[in-house]
């Protein structure tokens, strides 16, 4: 019996000595409407979209923290400083705001963000995980390296690049508003679309086939041999321009 | 006939605008009231035939754009009415349509421009936007004119080499090998080929040479692919292009 509350103690202490002790925290807001908001290297993040005007940064999970820091401010070798209690960094310069992580922990965060703001995001290293966009429909520019990027009812214009990762977009409720490119180098690129959506189709690769279940009015005049294919479907609409170099282009009916 | 719908809730509807709760009862009632389904099939052929203009809209005179669309449609409709009520109904449709879209087209991300007293202006416009789908529409304009002279096809490769935004490189990439049939759009893409920028450009821009079979380039390919102080994706690229342009 009292081996076993030894033992129960010493688990509590190192619980609570743990380096990576999780707690709960209070959302950081600032207001983003109508600006470009740049989200730089940052580890799991999903974007949601709001009607609100502010921008609000909480986390998906737990955070994860060091229980020896407390009372104090993480920094980082390029002199950034967490000054939202997410491990993240905001300032503001003018029309743009700038959010970057702070350290190396890769917390999982859930930022809500503006209809009316441009987001702005890059991420060129293997930390981190995939990128998520739900809801959105302000103006998107992604470039991803390594991780996939998915895209749920983001309504553009959006334009995202991803060299190894897949880029998979669906839209449920209704069609792109603006033009959509999605370009990917050595992964695939799937995109989901309401049956009714009328759509100008550039498809591209070079080295990968394209599938689909639309019913495609092709443009022989701009059929060539470097694998790019000029279609539209529904009578034509905005531009939706899919490019996968070396894999495969899906496009499907929702 | 279902009366529920306006004519701007077929519009919203076909530009992918209307709202959510109203986009489910839309569907709903077009599989179930036929008269409603001619109205919306009705303007679909519209939209799509103003989507197939080589001409955005605001570059036509009022008069011209009805007078094309009564005359399109006049050919392309089968319903049994009176040609004469069938066209002043098309028309006025079209007329509405002209009037939603005028404001908002060029923005909203439409495809192309060609009057010629305007295009300068709007291209170098949307050039200097601050917003990246701003100048990845220029790249569009630019790239669909007829005639390209040697300042757009300069202005394309700076921005393939210098725009913050990759997606923008890679646009202003495209474009210029849309016109690769040009001198000195194949000078810009040669150009542009350095060791350093965003991966994907890098890729791509290597790629699009090997298409055009710039073999020029091969010299600086074999460096780059024995380099190590280059990043591996670039090496990698650099020995697969390498290996394409020997070929041929």
């Amino acid at each position: 019996m009292h081996k076993l509350s030894f033992f129960s103690i010493l688990f509590f202490l190192l619980a609570n000595l743990t380096l990576n002790a999780q707690e709960t925290q209070a959302a950081f807001t600032i207001n983003a409407a109508n600006k470009t908001v740049v989200f730089s290297e940052i580890g799991k993040l999903k974007i949601v979209g709001t009607d609100a005007n502010e921008m609000r940064i909480s986390g998906a999970g737990p955070r994860k923290r060091n229980s020896r820091a407390e009372g104090l401010k993480l920094i980082s070798v390029s002199g950034l400083q967490d000054n939202t209690g997410w491990g993240l960094s905001v300032t503001e310069d003018g029309n743009t705001i700038t959010v970057e992580q702070v350290g190396k922990k890769n917390n999982e965060y859930t930022i809500e963000l503006p209809h009316s703001a441009v987001l702005q995001y890059t991420q060129s290293t293997t930390d981190g995980s995939h990128f998520r966009i739900e809801s959105f429909s302000g103006e998107v520019d992604v470039t991803m390296m390594y991780h996939k990027v998915y895209l749920f009812d983001v309504a553009g214009p959006v334009a995202v690049n991803c060299v190894y990762g897949d880029i998979i977009a669906e839209y449920t409720a209704r069609p792109p508003s603006g033009d959509l490119r999605l370009h990917a180098t050595y992964a695939d690129v799937d995109l989901t679309l309401p049956a009714a959506t009328a759509a100008n189709l550039s498809l591209s690769t070079s080295y990968g086939d394209m599938y689909t279940d639309f019913d495609l009015n092709v443009d022989r005049g701009t059929m060539n041999e470097g694998g790019k294919l000029n279609a539209t479907i529904n009578g034509g609409g905005k531009l939706v321009s899919l490019q996968s170099t070396y894999d495969d282009i899906f496009i499907r009916k929702k | 006939m279902n009366t529920n719908f306006t004519e701007t809730d077929l519009i919203d509807y076909l530009s992918g605008e209307l709202e959510d709760s109203k986009i489910v009862a839309l569907e709903k009632a077009v599989q179930n009231d036929e008269s409603l389904h001619q109205r919306l099939e009705e303007y679909r052929g519209i939209y799509g035939w103003l989507n197939s203009q080589d001409k955005l809209i605001s570059s036509y005179s009022e008069d011209e754009f009805l007078r094309s669309a009564a005359h399109h449609l006049q050919n392309s409709s089968a319903e049994s009415k009176s040609p004469r009520l069938r066209i002043l109904r098309y028309s006025a449709i079209a007329a509405s349509i002209l009037l939603v879209f005028s404001l908002g087209w060029w923005l909203g991300g439409s495809s192309v421009l060609t009057n010629t007293q305007d295009f300068a202006s709007q291209w170098e416009e949307l050039l200097e936007g601050e917003r990246s789908s701003h100048r990845i529409a220029a790249t569009r304009l630019i790239a669909s004119q007829p005639n390209v002279d040697e300042a757009l096809i300069s202005r394309l490769g700076i921005l393939l080499r210098e725009d913050p935004s990759p997606n923008v490189r890679l646009a202003a990439l495209e474009a210029l090998a849309t016109l690769g049939q040009y001198h000195y759009a194949r000078q810009e893409l040669i150009m542009s080929l350095e060791p350093n920028g965003p991966a994907a450009v890098q890729i791509q821009l290597i790629e699009i040479l090997i298409e055009l079979e710039e073999t020029k380039i091969l010299p600086r390919l074999h460096d780059w692919s024995q380099d190590l102080s280059l990043p591996q994706y670039l090496r990698d690229a650099a020995e697969l292009g390498r290996f394409k342009l020997d070929k041929i």
